[in-house]
């Protein structure tokens, strides 16, 4: 691994992980996820718990790219592409879900919707 | 319309797949893992290559490039009186190496060209979905509505009680509150 690391670097490649590590991205990514997963579960407006949900999507996103780049593979970038276009077709369904349920009640409170029983 | 366009996107997946692997045995490219090769993947962008070394004054007008990588580190120029040589790795230019952006777009398409194609149809079918939820005209439940109007009628006198008739503000019927569900029955009666 090491050896790898001294030939990419000779060629001019960046090194895997100078400067900030693995476990910087991690704790970044660990952050984003608890502050996300906070939110969620606090918050009862549906645009604000969407947004929650998104953030945690993107903390697993830098995990999965932290975890690539560490070990020189381009699969987990290749792989955050693809979610990013689920997340985009996700926010597009969950948005206009929002926009259904607020022409019903007339409110984004999650409350509204307790005799869905979801 | 959904499944038409479906089906036309399926062949065209596996009319992608047969296109590219067919493509990469014609130019006699090796199907690389996904690991980091820079030099090796180099070779997929000769037009950078034949720029940058133009550029630099190492490719003269009418040399080619015949091979990029191959050797390790070589680019092996032919000139137009057919004699070849070597560009070695120490002479390549400061730019002439592959970045993150291009590796991650060759891996995309040469490793992934049917996932790509069914991320078209998955993102198609969000935006019908999403114009067809949005388009749907609700039928605001009325009791739902009279007691809404109530309930934002309350908030409101409690919050503000220098209004005198709140009713007013809050309720675009103009009846109300108390009356606000026997006006809305008499007016679907």
């Amino acid at each position: 691994m090491m050896e790898t690391a001294a030939i990419l670097a000779q060629q001019g490649f960046p090194a895997a992980m100078s400067g900030p590590t693995l476990a910087h991205y991690i704790v970044v990514s660990i952050i984003m996820f608890v502050l996300g997963l906070i939110g969620f579960l606090t918050r009862r407006n549906l645009i604000i718990m969407f947004l929650c949900t998104e953030l945690m999507f993107q903390a697993a996103g830098i995990a999965l790219i932290a975890f690539g780049r560490y070990h020189l593979d381009l699969t987990g970038q290749t792989f955050v592409i693809f979610i990013l276009t689920v997340a985009a077709a996700e926010a597009a369904m969950a948005l206009a879900l929002v926009v259904l349920l607020f022409r019903r009640k007339e409110s984004l409170d999650a409350e509204e919707w307790k005799d869905m029983n979801g | 319309v959904g499944f038409v366009l479906l089906g036309a996107m399926t062949v065209m997946v596996f009319r992608g797949i047969g296109a590219s692997s067919g493509r990469g045995a014609g130019d006699g490219l090796v199907r690389r893992e996904t690991s980091v090769q820079p030099d090796a993947l180099l070779r997929d962008l000769p037009r950078k290559a034949e720029r940058m070394l133009r550029a630099n004054g190492q490719l003269l007008e009418g040399e080619v490039i015949t091979s990029i990588g191959r050797v390790e580190g070589v680019i092996r120029v032919r000139g137009s009186d057919g004699a070849v040589r070597e560009v070695t790795k120490a002479q390549w230019p400061e730019g002439l190496r592959i970045t993150n952006a291009e590796m991650l777009g060759i891996n995309l398409l040469r490793e992934h060209p049917g996932t790509i194609e069914i991320a078209g149809v998955i993102l198609l079918m969000a935006m019908l979905g999403a114009v067809v939820l949005s388009r749907k005209q609700v039928q605001m439940d009325e009791d739902a509505k009279a007691s809404h109007l109530t309930a934002l009628a309350k908030a409101r006198a409690s919050r503000d009680p220098v209004i005198d008739s709140p009713l007013e503000l809050v309720n675009p019927v103009g009846a109300g509150v108390v009356g606000a569900q026997g006006a809305v029955s008499e007016d679907r009666a």
